[in-house]
């Protein structure tokens, strides 16, 4: 434990938020460099601002803690291309982000609601969370631009076998995700 | 011999290399293309192409010559 009272837990999961964080940012970076002008080349250049944003609040709430990045596992999202293939189009982009973003969303809600949480942990969990939600509104609204241009079948599909590959993911490659949390909640509720 | 203009600015831009190393007998695999670059050649030739590729499709390239045969073969005509 360090002197201000980051367990091993908390540094392997600010670690792997970390991760996760930079591996979007990179995603987002580069395929926004062939969105044509527009409100989608808007909004994905400031998605991958924001993942950037995120990768440094949490490197910083590391560093203020007294940790260092620990190694994690490859990030999430290549777990993701392993289990259903890589993205074809935009459209499919677009819903593997929009499936990636929700299960980011209940894995910082479930770390925030954790009692005894790091006052730090959680200004850095309440600031990403609000980033958060606007990233799975502007894509949601991008997949019902879809939708409304008549490919409403091809959206459903791909939100299907992402929404599937996610499930596998979850269930193969995130326990120790949760593990983890639970320690730092033993550790919470025995405080 | 050369790769069309449109094709060869896409690969420059994910690859990095000069437009003269993306020569069409050059094998694909040399490209050493990690996941996200392989999305970032589906979607820039679909959305500066207007042509759909399936990730398979890629996976079965030799060479760039072939990418490019594929891409004119499914450019909607004009």
């Amino acid at each position: 434990m360090t002197e201000n009272g980051m367990t091993d837990h908390d540094r392997w999961l600010i670690s792997f938020y970390r991760e996760s964080e930079l591996a979007g940012a990179l995603f987002f970076g580069r395929l926004a460099r062939h969105l044509p002008a527009g409100p989608l080349q808007v909004d994905m250049t400031r998605h991958f601002a924001e993942e950037s944003q995120h990768a440094w609040l949490w490197s910083r709430c590391l560093d203020e803690l007294g940790g260092r990045p620990m190694n994690v596992a490859e990030a999430y999202q290549a777990r993701y291309v392993a289990a259903a293939g890589l993205p074809a189009n935009l459209l499919e982009v677009l819903a593997v982000t929009h499936v990636f973003e929700a299960r980011v969303i209940g894995q910082y809600s479930r770390h925030l609601h954790v009692e005894g949480v790091h006052p730090l942990v959680a200004d850095t969990l309440r600031s990403i969370m609000e980033d958060e939600r606007w990233h799975l509104q502007w894509v949601g609204e991008a997949l019902e631009v879809e939708r409304r241009a008549g490919r409403e079948e091809e959206v459903d599909a791909a939100l299907a076998r992402f929404r599937q590959a996610d499930q596998e993911v979850y269930r193969e490659h995130c326990l120790e995700h949760d593990e983890r949390l639970a320690a730092v909640l033993g550790a919470g509720a025995a405080a | 011999m050369s790769l069309p203009r449109d094709l060869s600015t896409i690969l420059t831009r994910i690859t990095g290399l000069p437009e003269s190393a993306l020569r069409p007998e050059r094998r694909w695999d040399e490209l050493g293309l990690d996941s996200v670059a392989l999305v970032e050649v589906l979607l820039g030739v679909q959305l500066e192409l207007g042509v759909s590729l399936r990730p398979d499709e890629l996976a079965g390239l030799t060479t760039l010559g072939e990418l490019a045969e594929r891409v004119q073969s499914a450019l909607p005509v004009e």
